[in-house]
């Protein structure tokens, strides 16, 4: 079974997140909007898990209804 | 009696209400009390699965956290949205496994993967052994908001026994769809009851949110930032979020397979793991509460009742009731759903009766047990329990690589070589949790997962040689059979 590149995106989040600390832009006592920088930084990379599994999702029900899937 | 213990206890009843009604029909088998007939969809399932994201630590320990170490409480922020990630290809493969081999616990699948009623029945002892101080700490922690919130220490107790009672009484009569029925009214309550206080706590003591992250900057800026200084420091942050999302995505916690195992399909677990990490970020708004009380109340304050604390110097009592039914309910649904965990391991894997009657009453009666004990311990020694329950969550994911290992048809490791993984694991996480030796601020568990798959691969490979020289010694055939099927 071949597997698409797409199944990679979420590797994007992940790290975004888990770097979070070591990003000195993010890991700072200035705010973003009021509120501290590494809450913004982890909210916006917690909602973009959605969007990025909906691409995989997508492109998985497309590969099973080409015949290209499991 | 106040207006306050009023309200929480009449809240308690009518959660309890809920759970009763969420029986259909009398319950023939263990299977249909557990796992309904796997016909859940995705809303019941989504409450199901969220119900780990919403316990007492939702309400009493992130805001304590954020009191005592700053935005180092954005930990809890992204650790299970990270293990939905994991869900989305995982959880498919489980249930499909489990609707061919009828799995209704976790220990069932690693006793049919592997063959083995033993790992099963490790697996299992595994399981009540560390879940039971995290049933004692919801049970604990109800009467700990009770007496906050009331103010009077017999109120805890009574509200504990109620609770305990009332909650014994629905998991009994309707098993999962109980549970399910009470975990829609507690994530609504506990959403606008956080809703609420996120307003209200940084207006009444700061002005509004901004204005406390504004004081924060000027009085304790040291909050706004992860150093590496200090218990909650980088390694500590990133080994947390780590073991918790290794944890949530392999599965290893008990409870939670029967939501998985309910679905009707694959499908409702693949939506449901995409949507469910945004609803994970309410998690910020205890947070936020935390920072109010970093600004507003004394810093030799418990950190565990710094929400409560806020909550009741400014709210009209009502609403502190109302709060304190959102976070009783926070304790009664994750306590139902340990219940059944436990009892349904005891019942199916480990004390194995045959008839589907006797099973039952045994997981029934095991549900009564665990609960009272619980309980007991509760009222009579609440800290009995506390050394092991800082082994719940590093412990238990020592079952990890066991499941990883047997997930897909191409086996990794075999039964011996996981045992013996998992039991270094384990002991890895006692000693570095008990004796302290100096390791950083290094989780625990990841150390025992080291160790853990290290002993396991190491020990696989002696089980390779050891089946391939037997193999070869009894003639080309079988060893060819061997080469193709490394599991023991």
């Amino acid at each position: 079974m071949r597997r698409s590149p797409v199944v990679l995106l979420p590797v994007i989040p992940v790290v975004a997140l888990l770097s979070a600390v070591w990003l000195p832009f993010v890991n700072t006592e200035d705010l973003w909007f009021g509120v501290p920088r590494l809450f913004v930084w982890c909210s916006f990379w917690v909602f973009m898990i959605t969007p990025v599994l909906l691409v995989v999702e997508r492109d998985r029900r497309a590969r099973e209804e080409g015949g290209d899937g499991r | 009696m106040n207006v306050t213990f009023t309200v929480a206890i009449a809240g308690m009843v009518v959660i309890a209400a809920l759970g009763l009604m969420g029986r259909r029909g009398k319950t023939a088998d263990l299977d249909e009390w557990t796992v309904g007939k796997r016909d859940f969809g995705a809303l019941s399932a989504w409450f199901l699965q969220a119900g780990e994201a919403f316990t007492t630590f939702t309400f009493l320990g992130v805001a304590g956290v954020a009191f005592g170490g700053g935005v180092a409480a954005t930990y809890a922020i992204p650790y299970i949205p990270l293990s939905f990630i994991g869900m989305f290809f995982i959880a498919p493969i489980v249930w499909r496994l489990g609707r061919r081999h009828n799995y209704i616990t976790q220990a069932d699948y690693f006793e049919e993967r592997y063959n083995s009623k033993l790992m099963g029945f490790v697996v299992a002892v595994m399981g009540v052994v560390f879940l039971l101080p995290y049933l004692q700490l919801q049970i604990t922690g109800l009467g700990a908001i009770v007496q906050l919130v009331t103010g009077k220490e017999n109120w805890g107790d009574i509200s504990m026994v109620i609770a305990t009672v009332l909650t014994v009484a629905f998991v009994l009569w309707s098993g999962l769809r109980g549970v399910a029925n009470t975990a829609y009214l507690k994530d609504v309550l506990v959403i606008l009851a956080m809703v609420v206080l996120v307003i209200a706590i940084p207006s009444h003591f700061a002005g509004g949110l901004t204005d406390v992250f504004d004081q924060v900057k000027e009085t304790r800026p040291e909050l706004l930032t992860v150093s590496d200084d200090g218990a909650n420091d980088r390694t500590w942050w990133l080994t947390s979020i780590l073991i918790s999302a290794i944890g949530s995505a392999f599965m290893t916690l008990p409870h939670l397979w029967p939501a998985t195992l309910a679905a009707k399909d694959e499908n409702v677990l693949r939506k449901n793991s995409i949507w469910l990490p945004l609803y994970q970020v309410v998690i910020i708004l205890p947070i936020a509460i935390g920072f109010t009380g970093a600004i507003a109340l004394d810093q030799k304050t418990n950190g565990n009742s710094v929400l409560l604390t806020l909550t009741r110097d400014a709210l009209p009592d009502w609403f502190v009731g109302v709060v304190a039914v959102a976070a009783a309910s926070a304790a009664m649904v994750p306590a139902a759903a340990l219940c059944m965990g436990m009892s349904t391991l005891v019942a199916r894997n480990i004390v194995r009766t045959r008839n589907p009657r006797a099973q039952l009453a045994v997981n029934h009666g095991f549900v009564v047990v665990a609960a009272g004990i619980a309980l007991l311990l509760g009222l009579n020694r609440p800290d009995a329990l506390a050394d092991l329950l800082l082994l719940t969550f590093s412990g238990l994911a020592q079952l990890a690589p066991g499941f990883v290992a047997v997930l897909t048809a191409r086996r990794l490791l075999a039964k011996w070589p996981v045992l013996l993984g998992m039991a270094a694991g384990v002991a890895v996480v006692w000693y570095v949790t008990f004796e302290k030796p100096d390791v950083g601020n290094v989780n625990a568990g990841i150390l025992g997962l080291v160790a853990n798959i290290a002993v396991a691969a190491v020990a696989q490979l002696v089980h390779h040689a050891r089946t391939r020289n037997s193999a070869a010694a009894s003639g080309p055939t079988t060893a060819a059979a061997a080469e193709k099927e490394p599991v023991g």
